[in-house]
């Protein structure tokens, strides 16, 4: 009773926060969240809208619709899974073991099992959005296609929240696993190794099991019946009955008219895996909790580090910087090392960097061969690429870039009061992120140009206008960071929802939107065979369009660091 | 105010935050070889002050000079030749030690040998034990000191701020900190220190200056304090409450 009370008294702080926003009619914070609703809300729309058209043509394939519609529900909730579940790792990993609230909790006399109670609620809402802003628009879409009665989204909808308590209760019990295994794990190199490992491993399976082979779209177009069911479900069901989203797939299919092979028991594994899931946060996550806590509060790197003072380490007397030179170097360098012995840092780069590997292997996947007739599509296609790899790199853009100066915290007065110019500061970030920035998304855009069949002078153009992308984002990002700066050490997530954050989303879409236009002439124009002069004017109009992005940034940048002083 | 162009000099600076006036209308100089302590009670603009002269803060009104240099006019110049040592010492958590030192080296363009050879120098004075390799993160209060109070000297600076130097430290390096700011204005250097540690003042100051409300209530070395207090045996303790506590000290 009294772990109760203590739970319900500590969320109703958290919503007591939201609500003195609203109560002080805090109209900019206002106005700034319903500005990143409004966002969620457009791309959730968006969504509906490719969804919807997506189901209606496959309503359209006769004999192949059933197992088509099957197999697009299960690649859609397997994806939705392995997100949700990384979702829900890494931000449970900063809510269960890197809060500062953790400390103060735990000398508290309130139970390790109420702390891990009020942890994983919140975790679960904090991994909600892949499951609501993903899935719900998918059930919307599937029940309009399909004509179905209301019944049918007060049904789905309980899937999804079973989904949703599935999808948590393994990511929370996955994080105690790497808790535990992190604990063990000797050096940085070890863990980054880890995650590397696992999120290869996640992401290299799910683009094999996503993307249909050639023999699985052969099976769907069969016409062929087993015990009342075509062989082309019984071939779908197969493929995805190891994965824990099977039944919620196969279960929704069911709700829109579909006929499995086994209704009774997708049925009854959909109320087995949320129960399954419970039972493993109850039994396995709870109790290791209760053993980390405490550790994890010294922090486990920090702790290792005490233990080993005043002996000689591997990196004793090493100068710094190691591989650069002058101040540009060392600030490059001083950006990139506390980047990669930053876990809350690693685990968010790591996830975006998941998001981009998969990206990339569901475009290696489908293969477009340009051939005769087929520029104007080869061209859209290399289009969204470019418009693909431009919205990842806003996102990094927003989430690493934007926050870059204020991450400088109350340690500002280390560089106000040097001889350094803040400009230089600003140049050096800028050189780090654009260059990751680039690298990534230039080897997968270009990749991707690959398997299109672009020609030389395609490939350069489009992998031309990532760099330039890359370079025009991140300085937009920068740049509008340096005007808004806030160096009370808030942390990134809240520093780039802000007006600021907004701003840079605005302007970074926009451009996007039209270096994708841009991105589809130039692809077109190489195709067609048009004259190099022709791409040489496109590139050159990027450029014009980069300079018109940045200018205005880049001037108020200016002007506030002119007159910035310490917090 | 009139004087050699060496040192500081602060000439009729103020700043505001908003409607508050931190400090008003302030001078004072500071010669080469001279160690001048800046005192008063919490709130008087201490800080303040201290965070103007290194650029920290931009003056509402006035100008600041370090070595003849205008601070507003060639403020990378003025900061080069600038030693500074906050007073609450916040690093980079993820930097060990040895890394933020070569980080402030690249910095001030202390090339690297020379800063390899002052580091071993440094050091030998404010020793780190061992946790140099060490994130500054787990650093203690009194190593963080140390290490800024190791970062301000590495490129050699000819003035020196410190505002709260012992603040953390142990008496062995308080001790020593102590002698390296006498040993600083020997070879000629300029020091501005803000403290409430005032037997520390005593013992290390040539001058003394007690701000109220952002403005200088006086300022002497300590026998023209004394003698117009008229308390010729007076401790800067004592004369520090003499003039607090007087009419000027309560109008502020």
């Amino acid at each position: 009773m009294i772990a109760v009370r203590a739970l319900s008294a500590l969320l109703g702080v958290r919503a007591a926060a939201a609500r003195c926003v609203l109560r002080e009619r805090d109209w900019p914070r206002l106005v700034v969240a319903l500005a990143f609703v409004g966002l969620g809300g457009t791309a959730m729309v968006a969504e509906y809208a490719f969804l919807r058209r997506g189901f209606d043509a496959i309503a359209e394939q006769g004999v192949a619709g059933p197992p088509l519609l099957l197999y697009a529900l299960e690649a859609f909730f397997a994806l939705v899974l392995v997100i949700g579940i990384l979702s829900a790792v890494v931000t449970g990993s900063a809510v269960f073991f890197r809060l500062a609230e953790n400390r103060l909790l735990l000398v508290t006399p309130l139970a390790p099992g109420t702390i891990f109670a009020l942890r994983s609620v919140e975790t679960a809402v904090l991994t909600a959005w892949a499951f609501v802003l993903m899935a719900a628009p998918a059930l919307l879409a599937l029940g309009v296609s399909a004509r179905r009665a209301p019944g049918f989204y007060a049904a789905g909808g309980l899937l999804l929240v079973s989904f949703l308590v599935t999808g948590v209760g393994l990511g929370i019990t996955l994080t105690m696993a790497l808790g535990v295994a992190l604990g063990r794990v000797r050096s940085r190199v070890g863990i980054v190794g880890l995650a590397v490992l696992i999120l290869g491993a996640a992401g290299l399976l799910l683009a094999r099991t996503v993307v249909p082979s050639r023999a699985d779209l052969a099976v769907m177009f069969e016409p062929g019946l087993l015990n009342g069911t075509t062989v082309a479900i019984h071939v779908v069901e197969d493929k995805f009955a190891g994965w824990p989203s099977h039944a919620f797939a196969a279960a929704l299919f069911g709700l829109a008219g579909g006929r499995t092979s086994r209704p009774a028991g997708t049925l009854a594994a959909t109320a087995a895996w949320p129960g399954l899931a419970l039972l493993a946060l109850v039994g396995l996550a709870a109790p290791v909790y209760r053993r980390l806590a405490g550790r994890a509060a010294e922090g486990f790197l920090l702790a290792r580090a005490a233990g080993l003072a005043g002996e000689p380490t591997a990196v004793a007397g090493r100068a710094f910087p190691r591989r650069l030179r002058g101040a540009v170097g060392a600030l490059i360098e001083k950006e990139a090392v506390t980047l990669l012995r930053s876990p809350d840092e690693l685990a968010r780069a790591g996830f975006l960097g998941f998001l981009l590997l998969l990206y990339t292997a569901l475009f290696l996947g489908v293969p477009v061969p340009a051939r005769s007739g087929t520029e104007e599509q080869v061209a859209r296609v290399a289009a969204f690429a470019l418009v693909a790899a431009g919205y990842l790199l806003t996102t990094l853009g927003l989430r690493f870039a934007y926050p870059a100066l204020s991450g400088e915290g109350q340690a500002v007065w280390i560089l106000l009061a040097s001889p350094v110019r803040l400009g230089t500061v600003l140049v050096a970030k800028a050189s780090l992120y654009s260059l990751a920035a680039s690298l990534g998304l230039g080897v997968v855009t270009l990749v991707g140009g690959w398997r299109l069949g672009l020609p030389g002078t395609g490939l350069v153009g489009l992998a031309s206008l990532v760099v330039l992308m890359g370079v025009t984002v991140v300085t937009v990002a920068l740049a509008l960071g340096a005007v808004w700066p806030d160096f009370r050490g808030r942390p990134a997530d809240a520093l780039a929802t802000s007006g600021g954050g907004l701003l840079t989303v605005a302007i970074a879409l926009a451009y996007v939107g039209a270096t994708g236009a841009l991105g589809f002439r130039l692809t077109l124009a190489a195709l067609t065979g048009a004259p190099r002069s022709r791409v040489a004017v496109l590139l050159g109009l990027g450029v014009a369009g980069a300079l018109v992005a940045t200018l205005g940034p880049v001037v108020a940048a200016r002007r506030r660091l002119r007159a910035l002083e310490a917090p | 105010m009139d004087g050699p162009p060496g040192g500081i000099r602060l000439d009729r600076v103020s700043k505001a935050f908003g409607n508050l006036t931190a400090v008003d209308d302030l001078s004072l100089a500071v010669r080469p070889g001279e160690v001048y302590g800046l005192i008063g009670p919490n709130g008087s603009g201490k800080t303040t002050t201290v965070r103007l002269l290194v650029g920290l803060y931009r003056p509402t009104a006035g100008r600041v000079t370090l070595d003849g240099l205008n601070l507003a006019e060639a403020p990378a110049a003025a900061k080069a030749i600038l030693g500074y040592i906050p007073d609450e010492p916040i690093l980079y958590d993820r930097l060990t030690g040895r890394e933020f030192l070569h980080l402030m080296g690249e910095l001030y363009g202390v090339p690297m040998p020379l800063r390899a050879a002052r580091l071993e120098r440094l050091l030998a004075r404010f020793p780190l034990g061992g946790v140099l390799d060490d994130p500054t993160g787990a650093y203690s209060r009194g190593n963080k000191q140390k290490l800024v109070i190791l970062a301000a000297l590495l490129h050699e600076p000819r003035i020196l701020v410190l505002d709260e130097p012992i603040v953390g430290l142990d008496p062995e390096s308080a001790l020593a900190v102590r002698e390296l700011v006498r040993g600083f204005a020997r070879a000629g250097g300029a020091v501005l220190l803000c403290t409430h540690t005032l037997s520390f003042a005593e013992a290390v100051c040539d001058r003394v200056g007690l701000i109220v409300g952002g403005r200088l209530l006086t300022e002497g070395d300590l026998l023209t304090l004394r003698r117009a207090a008229g308390q010729p045996e007076a401790t800067l303790e004592t004369l520090y409450l003499h003039w607090a506590r007087s009419d000027g000290g309560r109008r502020a």
